[in-house]
């Protein structure tokens, strides 16, 4: 087992986001995770990076047993050193070209020599085709452009796991198809990844495993084929009926 | 420290008679300054080089200069430049001793608030989208006629905080004019302080006097923008 | 001020060297209340972010006031009570103490509270993400606020500071009116010895060695501005894209000239 998550809770104020979620990922796993809007996957995926503190919880990770409520300073370091985060709306530091975004976590975060992190990125940065802007600023690239920059940021500090929160909502339609291929890419080298996403067909295709989430709780979850072909669950059959039509219409 | 709580009492009500001054001093200059700002931010907008340059250079030597220069200069220049023009005029009246100096303090202060309001009704005018002026002549209007109606009245919202912070910085700055022997709150009190030597008492009287205008002034602006800018979404 | 005579403008010009040889006074007095009133205020924003309540009630209250106090009446309260209070408390005597002492205090104190703003709001305009970013590839929250937030900051608060620095070092002119010897105290001091005389045309140099200081701190900023700039914004230098922009006419021309001969 690389990951296991155990009886995580969470609320802000009254609401309660996430009751009793769970979760086990194998070394190479794809996990996917969907479900409607306001149904704390996100939350649950910044829960896991410390992004946000989970009122409740446990955390197994590469030999360490994390009580969520109280993680210290150093079991933060530790988590956040051994994943990597793609966020929604991308977040390249502002302040610095793509080459510096990638290189940022192998330097100051590692430690790494200079010329030893930039072999690293520019591999990193090659792989999602962004080789030829690595003197360019964020300001100057396409959302899309961003997003791929900002996945190789993540497979460059070598993580254990990779966590991806919505990859491609912001992006126009058009870009989406960009994002995506480099995503199967990493999926097809073995890259172990947590995705939430709305994109139903990179699901289907990419996921070893499908949790399908709603109202804090996993309501469902298995294999691709077991939740698209063969879901049991009411709520999980009328989110995918909505979900399907409105995307293959 | 002992304090002479007897002394600062009374001397607050003293400090406190100040305030009309004070007070009328700010409305004065704002009052005279506003429609002289209005028009050089039209001229900074629209004005050919010459009065846009003259007004940019006016702007930039009131903004970049110390007020107190500002005031002893023009304490300076202004009895005997108004004694020229009376003199020239043939009348015998003695602008030394007849013009109260509360007079050369509203000319400095509406002079350096000027410059102060203009840069601000620049850029609140600036803020307004072009599409609102397109949409009135769209609809009809004149363009002076959309300015009043529409563009004016939007930009005066968006000016609202800024002219709070002018005039708050007005009301502290007219604490100058004790330099022009009015008799202002700060003169008041220095009179007072120099009388028995009582300088802390007096000038922590001083202090919460202005404390206590200024917060009147803000929460006053504060209720102004609640009620005109209601129209806006962040209102 | 009485006498009715002809204004001088060649004056204006012989005093000015006099009166530059004080504006070291004056200079050391801003620069000083700068510095430190730059670290008060990076202490005060720094307790108005965080999570303590109480510090935070300080900080506002504190900046409330000042921003409510005119300078003016600060300095002499500073000037007239602080050596006062110390005699209470420690029997020592600080009335000889350097005026200039006094001035610094009181624009430390001022320019702390004004400045804080500028840092508080500039901090909270970077965007969270930012920092998000930084610590999720392992950055430690430090080396995400120092690698990070910090130069975004900068380059977001430099206008304001750039302001505020020049705010300062006008309401700095106040000094000579607690019988500080700087460029205006020399002044006054060349009016009082040609007893009352030239005081339009003295007060006019003044101005002007004002007026050229602000407009370089104004061109100054803006410049280091351009400079720190790395592509935040859209008017930032950039090497990739102004190559981009001169290379096709660099290029161009001499296809352009065969163009031309081949028609011709």
């Amino acid at each position: 087992m690389l990951l296991s998550i155990k009886h995580v809770r969470k609320s802000f104020g009254n609401l309660e986001v996430l009751k009793d979620v769970h979760m086990d990922i194998e070394k190479g796993d794809v996990v996917v995770i969907l479900g409607p809007s306001g149904s704390g996957k996100t939350t649950f995926l910044r829960c896991l990076n410390f992004l946000e503190k989970a009122d409740a919880g446990e955390m197994d990770f590469a030999g360490m047993h994390i009580d969520l409520s109280h993680p210290s300073t150093k079991e933060i370091t530790a988590v956040r050193k051994k994943t990597a985060f793609v966020f929604q709306g991308y977040n390249l530091f502002a302040n610095k070209t793509v080459l510096e975004n990638v290189t940022l976590g192998l330097t100051t975060g590692r430690g790494m020599k200079k010329g030893e992190a930039e072999a690293i990125a520019r591999d990193a940065l090659q792989r999602v085709g962004m080789a030829e802007r690595m003197d360019y600023y964020p300001s100057q690239l396409s959302g899309g452009q961003q997003q791929r920059v900002g996945i190789a940021r993540a497979m460059a500090v070598k993580p254990d796991v990779i966590l991806f929160d919505e990859p491609t909502s912001a992006l126009d339609p058009e870009l989406v198809g960009e994002v995506l291929k480099v995503m199967r890419d990493l999926a097809k080298a073995g890259t172990t990844m947590i995705v939430v996403t709305h994109e139903m067909k990179f699901a289907r295709d990419v996921a070893t495993h499908v949790i399908f989430m709603d109202g804090g709780v996993i309501v469902e979850e298995g294999t691709s084929e077991d939740i698209f072909e063969h879901p049991k669950e009411e709520r999980t059959k009328k989110f995918l009926h909505r979900v399907l039509c409105h995307t293959y219409e | 420290m002992e304090l002479d709580y007897t002394f600062m009492i009374e001397t607050f009500y003293k400090v406190w008679g100040g305030i009309g001054t004070t007070l009328g001093l700010t409305a004065l200059s704002l009052i005279i300054a506003a429609p002289v700002a209005f028009y050089m931010a039209v001229l900074r907008i629209k004005g050919n080089l010459i009065g846009s340059g003259l007004t940019q250079a006016y702007i930039s030597f009131v903004r970049g200069t110390p007020i107190i220069l500002q005031i002893l200069l023009l304490y300076s220049l202004l009895p005997s430049f108004l004694n020229v023009v009376v003199k020239s005029l043939g009348s015998d009246f003695n602008v030394f001793d007849s013009v109260d100096p509360f007079w050369y303090a509203v000319v400095v202060f509406s002079l350096n608030t000027i410059a102060l309001l203009a840069e601000v009704f620049r850029s609140a005018l600036l803020s307004i989208p072009k599409g609102q002026l397109e949409a009135g002549v769209s609809i009809g209007l004149s363009e002076f006629q959309t300015y009043c109606k529409v563009i004016i009245p939007q930009a005066m919202v968006v000016a609202l905080p800024a002219v709070c912070n002018i005039t708050v910085n007005l009301i502290k700055g007219t604490s100058l004019a004790f330099l022009m022997t009015v008799k202002d709150v700060l003169a008041i009190g220095k009179i007072a302080a120099s009388y028995g030597y009582n300088y802390i008492e007096s000038y922590l009287d001083v202090f919460i006097v202005y404390l206590i205008v200024c917060t009147v002034i803000q929460l006053a602006y504060k209720f102004a923008e609640q009620h005109v800018g209601a129209f806006r979404a962040d209102a | 001020m009485n006498s009715t005579r002809v204004f001088d403008p060649s004056m204006i010009v012989q005093v000015i060297p006099d009166l530059l040889s004080y504006l070291d006074v004056t200079l050391l007095v801003a620069v000083t209340s700068i510095l430190l009133g730059s670290l008060l205020g990076m202490i005060l924003a720094w307790a108005r972010t965080g999570r303590h309540r109480v510090l935070r009630w300080i900080a506002n209250g504190y900046i409330y006031i000042m921003r409510c106090t005119p300078s003016i009446v600060l300095l002499f309260i500073v000037f007239y009570g602080l050596p006062k209070l110390i005699e209470s408390m420690t029997d020592y005597d600080i009335n000889d103490t350097n005026r200039a002492v006094f001035a610094i205090i009181t624009f430390t104190l001022l320019f702390g509270a004004y400045i804080s703003e500028v840092f508080r709001a500039a901090y909270q305009a970077v965007p969270k993400g930012q920092y998000e970013a930084a610590v999720s590839i392992g950055l430690s929250p430090f080396q995400a606020f120092r690698q990070v937030m910090l130069p975004q900051a900068t380059v977001i608060a430099l206008p304001n500071f750039g302001n505020s620095v020049i705010n300062l070092l006008k309401e700095g002119a106040l000094a000579y009116t607690i019988g500080l010897i700087d460029m205006i105290g020399k002044g006054n001091l060349i009016i009082a010895q040609n007893f009352g005389a030239y005081g339009v045309e003295i007060y006019l140099a003044c101005m002007i060695v004002y007026w050229i200081m602000t407009t370089c701190i104004a061109k100054g900023f803006l410049r280091l501005e351009e400079h720190l700039d790395k592509g935040q914004s859209l008017r930032a230098k950039n090497p990739a894209r102004a190559k981009a922009r001169m290379l096709p006419v660099w290029k161009n021309v001499p296809s352009l000239m065969r163009r031309i001969q081949r028609q011709g």
